[in-house]
């Protein structure tokens, strides 16, 4: 191969220069935008990350109140069913009457109102030493089941000294009412 | 001193003489010995010993920045030429002068080092050098040049120790110390083998000459003359510098001394004329050299000597310190293709160009040492790290963000389900009636002797009881300290009836519990002073009225042991009202200690302690 003079090389070289600078402006565009693009949409995502970090901030305290209540309430409401949380309540109320030393009487049971969040309502009747009827009436916050206590109606049994008669309404609240509802709303 | 100078290091300055090295740094002064080879070049062991004892000078450190070296060199090689030039290559005058010199001298500009002065116009008295600046368009320039390789062998020492050279002819730093009394003025420098003449004109340079003249040559006139070896010749040379023997010695020494001014004055006189002449170095020593040259010179009207008698900097030296403080700058600053720029002014102001340069002195500075290019290196990575980041990071990580994102929104459901669960059981919670608060509250409240026969509570708060209490001042008191409890927003006598024998009062009482949140914390009250648990039985309605109080008709429980009379004041939160409302009746009544420990929740009970305690 013929060796090149030096204005030769020059020529080259010129070219050489030439043609980069006009591929670096022509693709040199093309690229930065195409960086610039990947960068803003990555500052895009970074946006909507923080968002969704703040939203998700306050359900830590959400969950350990929500931890709190369950131990305090000794339920998981997501373990309720629907089908069987009725006669599984009045079995605990039973159970906790019997440990307790309460004679439970009566036990009447209603229907659902549709409208309402309650699952069903109950009354009974019982009666038993004030500590146990206390007793009784202090275990339903944790007795495990949805159970609010509707009313109670105290009075002295007049046959048996010492003892009280206690007539207590309850109702059994439904947690699938509660499934359909949209939190925050 | 500018902020530039310090962050060069400093500087020192440096004389190289034929046969020795002398620097000044600060006060100091180092003479180092150098040894030349026949062909003039340096000894590797003189180098060695001037790169060791200029680093032993300096103690500088590797990461430190290089000191400058205003370095004065021997006018032996030196070569000058007047260029004119047109006034319109001020432009582009580095280029013109190469194309200049390339012409006028025997070697390419490439291999020598060269620099140059512009003749300032009108300055020039001479008339047959014609006042040459800026005529016909035209501008002088004098233009300094040596072989290259003589200053790379020095380059070679001073970058060895560090520093950074910046090269000009000494005779021309001798000139700095000059008074510039006079128009037309020369400096001679005697040396030992030679003499450095170097004249000025108006302050511009003129000529530069080596004069083959030096203080050997006083010394073979005395040996000649006294007929002595040279080393009693030196020896009497040096005598007569500070005084003239007396007698006959005396005298031959005046006539062999006299008789070398005469050679030395021809010369000069065949190449210079003017009317002021400086004299340093050390073979000028002569106390009457300078009236003796004025004598012989004709024309010649002031010779007087620059340098101090004693040791000391020589008048190179102080002049190159008196260029670098001073704002008079050394005209003529050699340069080398790969030199640095700037001048020898430390407080000279960078132009653009300047700076430029001195960018570019640096850059290749930095890339001769290893260990500044390493730090240059992780400078330069840092750098680019710094710039490409926030662009890697967008194409590195997006797709992780985006990953992560799509897991949380598909995972999103389970948040329903936490906000779910949690607005049920707060639901649960609030709805709860605080029946146990609000019997705990009633016995707090009620006198002793009070009989409740019906207590109706629902879960709207509604509270209704009736009962019978002792006379009508204890429903008064009854009633006030319910609504004084702050449990109860509105409590109402609904009736008030004597009983048939006027000793007890049958009420009926509305009340109206205040919504959660409302409410105070329940607390229960101490039990009155003097009772005694396990007291006697609690009447039914027409049973024998007796002890301290009853809370429901034959509610009276036998004591199931005795129990520890409350130490103080008990004070419980609203989630611990419930067990607060079963002690407050365990206590009053005499109740067994503990409904069911095991299941009960843990109360969050306050006691105060007893005082010393």
């Amino acid at each position: 191969m013929r060796t090149l003079s030096s204005s030769e090389k020059r020529t080259i070289r010129f070219g050489v220069i030439v043609l980069s600078v006009y591929f670096l402006f022509t693709f040199g565009q093309k690229g930065w935008r195409f960086i610039q693009k990947g960068r803003q949409d990555y500052r895009v995502l970074a946006g909507e990350a923080t968002k969704v970090r703040a939203g998700l901030r306050p359900y830590k305290d959400k969950i350990l109140l929500s931890k709190k209540m369950m131990e305090t309430f000794h339920m998981d409401p997501a373990k309720l069913s629907r089908s069987s949380v009725v006669a599984d309540a009045s079995a605990a109320i039973l159970k906790a009457a019997t440990a307790g030393g309460v004679a439970l009487g009566p036990i009447r049971e209603t229907g659902s109102r549709q409208s309402g969040r309650e699952l069903t309502s109950m009354q009974l009747d019982c009666t038993g030493p004030i500590s146990s009827v206390l007793a009784f009436l202090h275990k339903f916050e944790s007795i495990g089941f949805p159970i609010i206590l509707d009313s109670i109606q105290l009075t002295p049994e007049p046959s048996r000294p010492g003892t009280l008669k206690l007539h207590l309404g309850l109702v059994i609240l439904d947690f699938e009412q509660w499934k359909g509802e949209i939190p925050n709303a | 001193m500018n902020w530039l100078s310090g962050l060069n290091g400093g500087s020192l300055y440096a004389e190289i003489r034929p046969r020795s090295l002398r620097i000044l740094h600060g006060g100091e002064t180092l003479v180092i010995p150098i040894e030349r080879q026949p062909t003039g070049r340096l000894t590797d062991a003189s180098k060695h010993a001037a790169i060791q004892g200029l680093s032993t000078l300096l103690k500088k450190k590797n990461w430190q920045p290089r000191a400058r070296i205003y370095c004065a060199i021997e006018a032996r090689g030196v070569s000058l030429r007047r260029l004119s030039l047109p006034a319109s290559a001020n432009g582009d005058l580095e280029r013109v002068l190469r194309l200049q010199i390339e012409s006028e001298f025997p070697l390419s500009p490439e291999s020598l080092a060269w620099g140059y002065s512009r003749i300032e116009p009108g300055k020039h008295a001479s008339p047959e050098r014609g006042s040459a600046a800026k005529h016909d368009g035209k501008n002088d320039f004098m233009v300094v040049a040596l072989k290259r390789e003589l200053l790379d062998e020095y380059t070679s020492i001073f970058a060895g120790a560090r520093v950074t050279p910046i090269f000009t002819i000494a005779a021309l730093a001798r000139s700095q110390v000059c008074p510039r009394a006079s128009k037309t003025y020369a400096v001679l420098d005697v040396g030992r083998s030679q003499s450095e003449l170097i004249s000025f004109i108006d302050g511009n340079l003129d000529s530069l000459r080596v004069l083959p003249w030096g203080g050997e040559t006083i010394t073979r006139a005395i040996e000649q003359k006294l007929s002595v070896s040279a080393e009693q010749a030196e020896n009497l040379k040096l005598q007569c510098q500070d005084s003239m023997p007396n007698g006959e010695v005396g005298q031959k020494l005046h006539e062999a001394i006299r008789d070398s001014l005469v050679t030395l004055a021809k010369s000069l006189t065949a190449n210079w004329s003017g009317e002021t002449l400086y004299l340093t170095g050390r073979g000028s020593r002569y106390p009457e050299m300078p009236e003796r040259l004025a004598e012989l010179i004709p024309g010649l009207l002031r010779c007087e000597r620059l340098e101090p008698a004693g040791e000391g900097p020589t008048a190179a030296l102080l002049g190159l310190k008196n260029s670098t403080e001073s704002d008079r700058p050394l005209s003529i600053v050699l340069r080398r293709r790969d030199a640095r720029g700037g001048d020898l002014r430390a407080g000279s102001s960078p132009s653009a160009s300047n700076w430029l340069a001195v960018g570019k002195s640096e850059i290749r500075e930095i890339a001769a040492q290893p260990a500044l290019m390493k730090w240059a290196r992780l400078a330069i990575l840092l750098g680019v790290c710094i710039i490409v980041f926030p662009y890697a990071q967008a194409f590195l990580l997006k797709p992780f963000l985006a990953k992560k994102l799509a897991r949380i929104r598909a995972e999103s459901g389970r948040l329903a389900v936490i906000d779910r669960e949690l607005t049920f059981l707060q639901y649960l919670k609030n709805a709860q009636p605080p029946y146990l608060d609000a019997l705990t509250v009633l016995a707090n409240a009620a006198p002793p002797g009070t009989r409740f026969d019906s207590l109706t509570l629902n879960r709207r708060g509604e509270l209704a009881l009736k009962g019978n209490i002792g006379n009508a001042q204890q429903v008064v008191d009854f009633r006030t300290k319910l609504i004084k409890s702050a449990f109860f927003s509105s409590v109402t006598v609904e009736e008030q009836t004597p009983s048939p024998d006027r000793q007890r009062m049958t009420v009926r009482i509305l009340a109206q519990c205040k919504p959660a949140g409302a409410r105070p914390p329940v607390k229960v009250e101490p039990l009155p002073p003097g009772f005694t648990p396990g007291g006697p039985g609690m009447p039914f309605p027409g049973m024998m009225p007796g002890g301290p109080m009853a809370v429901f008709p034959g509610s009276g429980m036998p004591p199931s042991g005795p129990t520890p009379p409350p130490s103080g004041p008990v004070i419980r939160g609203p989630e611990g009202a419930s067990r607060a409302a079963t002690r407050s009746f365990q206590t009053r009544y005499g109740l067994p200690e503990g409904l069911n420990p095991a299941e009960a929740p843990k109360p969050a009970v306050e006691e105060t302690p007893k005082p010393g305690q």
